[in-house]
């Protein structure tokens, strides 16, 4: 898959995440606060995918080019 | 007077380095080599990421945290605060990551050899105040929550400070560090002092130490990467890669792994505030953090105990910590090369789990001295038998 096209997908993701976040805040902030908590992390960690992602390209980039 | 430049609106134009003093842009930090993005040689960044986080969730909850009522506001934050419970058990199991991530980069570093070099001496021991401050930081902030055995431990603190053997030859210092710590010793005060030595003096002292510890690394390099090991990547003309954005980008993806990590544990297990200070309770018995109680339990044995013993035998290893890069006069810097350091190193490994445990199953039961002489005997010999048979067999298997 190019680079590009996986950190689309990610932010996809990421996006639908912040949809169910965004509803657990609004609907019971006390009684979701644990379902909230675990997609806040999967948001965190799609973040890290994307500075991965980023990186091989830099690297991969660096070794053809110089 | 020169005439003023016209203002400039083009935010872009910030970037650009025209008309700036030469290596105005250049981020003066080390570059790496791909060697280097190993999880191993990045324990140091997992702990200034937990700091981060420690620093961002600790504000969140210092907004509702009111020293004239500690255990009331630590309940009205689980209860009353919209997300309040995940963030202030986020932030307790961030610090207990934190507190773990210290030993960790120590020991690593410690059993690596990684204080011997030229300046790597004065980042050890700035590493061994920095593991001296986050210990005494996670304990403030134990402290502060006001529950039954945090405010004794505020007591037995006291008692640590003013009868220990320098509490006794100089009382006025142990009065003024006791002032320090709890003021006049109303709960308004003991906690108005607890929280700003948390949040700002020792924060600010661990702030300052970790660029000072960074500065020396960059100074350094990471330890383990050797002059034939760089002569060989510059013959397969590997060149190293600049700091921003590779090791920037390393850093970020390993640090957000890792408070990703802490949060799902914070929603799968939320914090159970203990019973409160002045309540009434019945068969219950509370424990001192996982972490204290390596010190806990020292407290307990027999004719080495709060004043004579205890004490000492925490600050013996913290000196030893300190004196490391100075004794180990080896040549080499292998583990099994440093047999000495490395037997005391698998001693407190040994000592401070076994101390631990002990301290859960049997706390506040003094011991008899012969008990704790066995212990101590005990942990010495297994630690020292084992790292001398390892280092013989391997001397046995290069002569065969």
């Amino acid at each position: 898959m190019k680079s590009t096209t996986a950190i689309f997908v990610i932010v996809a993701i990421q996006l639908l995440v912040d949809l169910f976040m965004w509803y657990f805040a609004i609907e019971n902030p006390f009684k979701y606060q644990a379902y909230w908590a675990v997609l806040l992390a999967i948001n965190v960690i799609l973040v890290s995918l994307v500075m991965l992602i980023i990186l091989r390209y830099y690297i991969k980039r660096s070794e053809i080019y110089g | 007077m020169a005439a003023e430049e016209p203002n400039e609106y083009r935010i872009e134009k910030l970037w650009e380095e025209e008309g700036a003093p030469e290596g105005s842009y250049n981020i003066p930090l080390r570059s790496i080599s791909k060697k280097e993005l190993r999880i191993d040689y990045w324990t140091g960044a997992f702990l200034v990421a937990a700091f981060g986080y420690l620093a961002f969730s600790g504000i969140m909850v210092f907004l509702y945290y009111q020293q004239g009522s500690p255990y009331l506001s630590s309940q009205a934050i689980i209860l009353g605060v919209p997300l309040g419970h995940v963030i202030l058990t986020s932030h307790l199991y961030m610090a207990y990551a934190m507190v773990i991530l210290v030993y960790v980069h120590m020991f690593r570093n410690y059993f690596k050899g990684a204080y011997r070099g030229k300046w790597r001496w004065l980042q050890w021991i700035t590493g061994v105040l920095l593991f001296i401050l986050v210990n005494t930081i996670a304990i403030l902030g134990y402290l502060l929550q006001e529950t039954y055995i945090s405010v004794a431990a505020t007591h037995v603190m006291e008692l640590l400070i003013e009868r220990s053997v320098v509490g006794r030859l100089f009382p006025a210092l142990a009065n003024w560090v006791v002032g320090i710590l709890i003021g006049n010793g109303t709960t308004g005060a003991a906690f108005g002092h607890i929280l700003a030595l948390h949040v700002t003096a020792v924060g600010a002292l661990i702030m300052l130490l970790i660029g000072v510890h960074f500065f020396l690394f960059e100074k350094s390099g990471p330890h383990g990467i050797n002059e034939e090991e760089e002569e060989k990547l510059v013959k397969k003309k590997e060149k190293n890669i600049p700091w921003f954005p590779a090791n920037a980008l390393y850093t970020g993806f390993v640090s957000l792994v890792f408070i990703g990590i802490v949060l799902i544990f914070s929603a799968l297990f939320m914090q159970h505030l203990q019973t409160g200070y002045g309540v009434l309770t019945y068969g219950e018995l509370p424990f001192p953090d996982w972490y204290i109680m390596p010190v806990y339990k020292l407290m307990d044995l027999a004719g080495y105990g709060l004043s004579t013993g205890g004490v000492p035998l925490v600050t013996l290893f913290f000196v030893f910590l300190f004196i490391v890069p100075f004794i180990d006069r080896y040549k080499e810097s292998g583990p099994l090369q440093r047999p000495m350091i490395t037997a005391f190193g698998v001693f407190f490994l040994i000592a401070l789990p076994v101390m631990a445990l002990w301290g859960y199953t049997q706390p506040g039961l003094t011991q008899t001295r012969m008990l704790t002489m066995y212990m101590w005997w005990g942990i010495t010999f297994v630690s020292f038998l084992t790292v001398y048979a390892m280092k013989f067999a391997k001397k046995d298997l290069d002569v065969s």
